[in-house]
């Protein structure tokens, strides 16, 4: 694979075993809950995709596209990096939903409701499906990473609403239980369930880092691809010119110098 | 439909999702490298290295 080096196999390799561990933890280690039952374990994939897509993905999404924006960092580097970010983001949160909705269906009997925290995860989700858009708006490649830069930054706001949205209403969805700045310390799981979480958030973690960095290298070689492919036709329509001065050259005579 | 079902719908959507995901980067990476004339895993350092932070804008 041509995206790939030592160091993404390892990383690769790493992150399979800590998703194998993941699922004999949730599956088969961790007790079910008192009354959730069996379907609390959806909360290990729930949770780390969640936590991946919003804090992280678009995080890196909007770190990279400021520092793209800013005249004294501005490179192809950051502008990859950023859409490259918000492709997996994109990806973690539809997961998020999904999963939400399986889990709302065995806990609430419904499979979606206009809840806010559910509301405003999709509407993050659809801005950064319009992100991603942006970034495929035929245009001049700088003016086009610039009014995607700024489209990052402007849907990034919509995080922190997605994470107060439990006390700002009131809502179905239960508040945090560990990633809140008062729960920290003090966290609503405990035991083999905060250790399966944990693990589900690091191996998840790893996940995000081997699909991004394969991610932004294949973004890189799409570039240079589209560069040959221009140079390519440049190339013919030079030697389509000089064929074109060669006929007149010979029905005309040698041009005198 | 049981707790269990619910269970195999999530953790098969998820690695159905996943693993479809990657199997697209790598074939999209592999013909990519193909139409560019790269050898073979990483072995083309100028067309599989990113770009350097301080790299000009095209």
């Amino acid at each position: 694979m041509t995206t790939s080096s030592r160091a993404t196999s390892v990383l690769g390799w790493l992150t399979l075993a800590g998703l194998a561990l993941t699922v004999w933890l949730a599956l088969v280690v961790s007790p079910p809950d008192v009354n959730q039952k069996d379907a609390v374990r959806l909360l290990y994939v729930h949770v780390p995709t969640a936590w991946l897509a919003m804090y992280v993905s678009f995080g890196v999404t909007t770190l990279a596209s400021i520092l793209y924006l800013w005249r004294r960092t501005r490179s192809r580097f950051w502008d990859l990096a950023a859409g490259a970010s918000a492709e997996v983001g994109v990806l973690f949160i539809g997961l998020t939903l999904a999963i939400g909705s399986i889990w709302g269906r065995a806990t609430w009997g419904v499979w979606w409701t206009w809840d806010a925290r559910l509301t405003s995860t999709a509407v993050l989700f659809v801005l950064y499906l319009g992100y991603l858009a942006v970034r495929r708006v035929p245009s001049d490649p700088e003016v086009r990473s610039r009014r995607a830069a700024i489209v990052a930054i402007a849907a990034f706001v919509d995080v922190p609403v997605v994470h107060k949205s439990v006390e700002w209403w009131r809502t179905l969805h239960q508040p945090a239980s560990l990633f809140d700045e008062r729960r920290l310390f003090d966290p609503q799981i405990t035991g083999t369930m905060a250790l399966t979480l944990v693990v589900a958030v690091v191996a998840f973690t790893l996940l995000y880092a081997w699909l991004l960095i394969h991610r932004f290298r294949l973004a890189h070689l799409q570039e240079k691809a589209d560069d040959r492919q221009l140079a390519d036709a440049l190339a013919e329509r030079r030697a389509e010119g000089g064929d074109a001065a060669g006929v007149v050259e010979t029905l005309s005579g040698p041009v005198p110098s | 439909m049981t707790h269990v079902g619910y269970l195999v719908a999530g953790y098969g959507l998820t690695a159905v999702v996943l693993a479809g995901y990657v199997l697209r980067l790598r074939s999209r990476g592999r013909a990519l490298a193909r139409s560019l004339g790269t050898q073979g895993p990483g072995t083309d350092e100028a067309t599989t290295a990113p770009p350097p932070a301080d790299a000009p804008i095209r």
